[in-house]
């Protein structure tokens, strides 16, 4: 998916609504003319390696493939390897359950510590997981390496906005409690991508908050606002409805709160898209099955956030996605991760943070 | 055959890029740095960071994983200068 791309997915379409299309597995050219190879986390999601390896497999004519995990399994799932897929053997896995510090230090062999390094040797060109979140951050960062200048990297994903291009939400889930000099940085590494991904030239910023007067928020909030208001294009304090509106392009906030909007988000849409679908169900006893799936699969098409979430501040591209991700998942994170290494992510959040030139010295 | 060549530090040369690394990767920037300087206090490496310099040291200097205990138990620049130029020894060994 282009820069433009992303945009274009949530724009109206004929009939005037918005749609998330789902991955379609073609349509994306590489910069470069050698093709991209993404290296996929097979061991670390929730339900095993089954919807991770149909995922990959399903993007296969976008992107080559380096499956990382247990070789066994990988093969014996697989069968022979399709062209354009390499396996690397990474038995250990960071368990959900596990304390994702203590593992990363413990299990050097784990498949996303493995991956991470694949992505660093320049094996692969990115890094697709749906493992412990923790975990993938603290790889990405023990073998990607932060970006100068970037004291914690944050996760971002874009969440649909009716009739408009997305909102950009970090962190995600990258970190926890923040103090006001990561929010900057959030709100600079935001605003990289917004420009490199969405192609805004001036993207809009809020700070997430409890309302937008400059004396809401906790003491953190209102310390970020004062400190954020020198810098271009800070709209101010913001409410978590107004990411989903088109007051601004990026919603900033910490890790714990962007995990919360984005996951009660997800909920309620899974809900509200359950009710309609029921209704409709109920509503024909010839028709109502097929309405009833129809109205589910769109609305949530139609409004579900992207299906991975980019790694920003790091030395190279990381989506994670669900844990729980089912395969079309996969394959849309595979291409959000090919996207990001096309458009130059990671560059452009280096140059962000690049050191502002020396002013050239006046002849004497 | 010819055997691959392997690159050879002095004692001193390790320290210095050691030291190097730490001020480079150090969140706290700008901030004079030597041997008694203080990981967290002074250059403010909190958790991510060290995890971070001890993967980048394993990796320059070809050493063995350092496990988390040891790791969090050190506190200044000279003790890690002394644990990479240790665990260096032990490889020529």
């Amino acid at each position: 998916m282009s820069g433009r791309g992303l945009v274009d997915a949530y724009l109206p379409d004929r009939d005037g609504v918005r749609h998330r299309r789902r991955p379609r597995g073609s349509g994306h050219r590489p910069a470069a003319d050698r093709r991209l190879r993404v290296a996929v986390d097979a061991g670390g999601g929730d339900t095993g390696a089954e919807p991770v390896l149909a995922g990959a497999l399903a993007a296969l004519d976008d992107v080559d493939l380096l499956l990382v995990g247990a070789e066994t399994v990988i093969r014996d799932r697989l069968g022979s390897l399709p062209a354009g897929v390499q396996v690397l053997d990474a038995p250990e896995v960071v368990e959900m359950v596990d304390d994702p510090v203590s593992a990363t230090w413990a299990k050097r062999g784990s498949s996303v510590l493995v991956a991470a390094r694949a992505v660093a040797s320049g094996q692969a060109d990115a890094l697709v997981s749906p493992g412990n979140t923790g975990a993938v951050v603290l790889s990405s960062v023990a073998r990607l390496r932060r970006l100068r200048g970037v004291s914690a990297p944050a996760l971002v994903t874009a969440v649909p906005v009716p009739n408009g291009h997305p909102t950009l939400l970090l962190d995600v889930g990258a970190t926890t409690a923040c103090p006001p000099e990561w929010l900057i940085q959030f709100a600079r590494m935001g605003t990289a991508y917004a420009r490199a991904r969405l192609g805004l030239a001036e993207p809009r910023f809020g700070l997430l908050s409890n309302g937008d007067e400059d004396v809401k928020g906790g003491p953190v909030q209102r310390n970020t606002h004062q400190l954020l208001a020198a810098l271009p294009g800070y709209v101010g304090q913001i409410e978590a409805y107004d990411v989903f509106t088109d007051r601004v392009d990026i919603a900033i906030t910490d890790g714990l709160t962007g995990d919360m909007v984005l996951k009660t988000y997800e909920q309620s849409l899974d809900v509200t898209a359950g009710v309609a679908a029921e209704t409709a169900r109920a509503f024909s006893a010839d028709h109502g099955a097929a309405w009833g799936d129809d109205i589910f699969d769109a609305v949530w098409s139609r409004l579900s956030p992207e299906a991975g979430a980019v790694l920003l501040g790091v030395g190279g591209v990381v989506v994670k996605c669900h844990g729980m991700a089912p395969a079309y998942d996969i394959t849309e994170s595979i291409q959000i991760a090919a996207d990001c290494v096309r458009l130059d992510v990671v560059g452009a959040v280096r140059t962000a943070f690049a050191p502002a030139p020396r002013p050239a010295l006046a002849p004497v | 055959m010819t055997e691959p060549s392997v690159v050879t530090r002095s004692d001193d040369e390790i320290r210095a890029s050691v030291l190097t690394m730490i001020v480079d990767m150090a969140p706290n920037q700008d901030v004079e740095c030597g041997g008694e300087s203080r990981l967290v206090e002074d250059l403010g490496y909190h958790s991510l960071a060290l995890m971070e310099i001890t993967f980048a040291l394993e990796d320059e200097f070809d050493l063995e994983p350092i496990d988390e205990k040891t790791a969090r138990n050190i506190r200044t620049v000279g003790q890690v200068q002394d644990l990479v130029v240790e665990l260096s020894h032990r490889n020529d060994g």
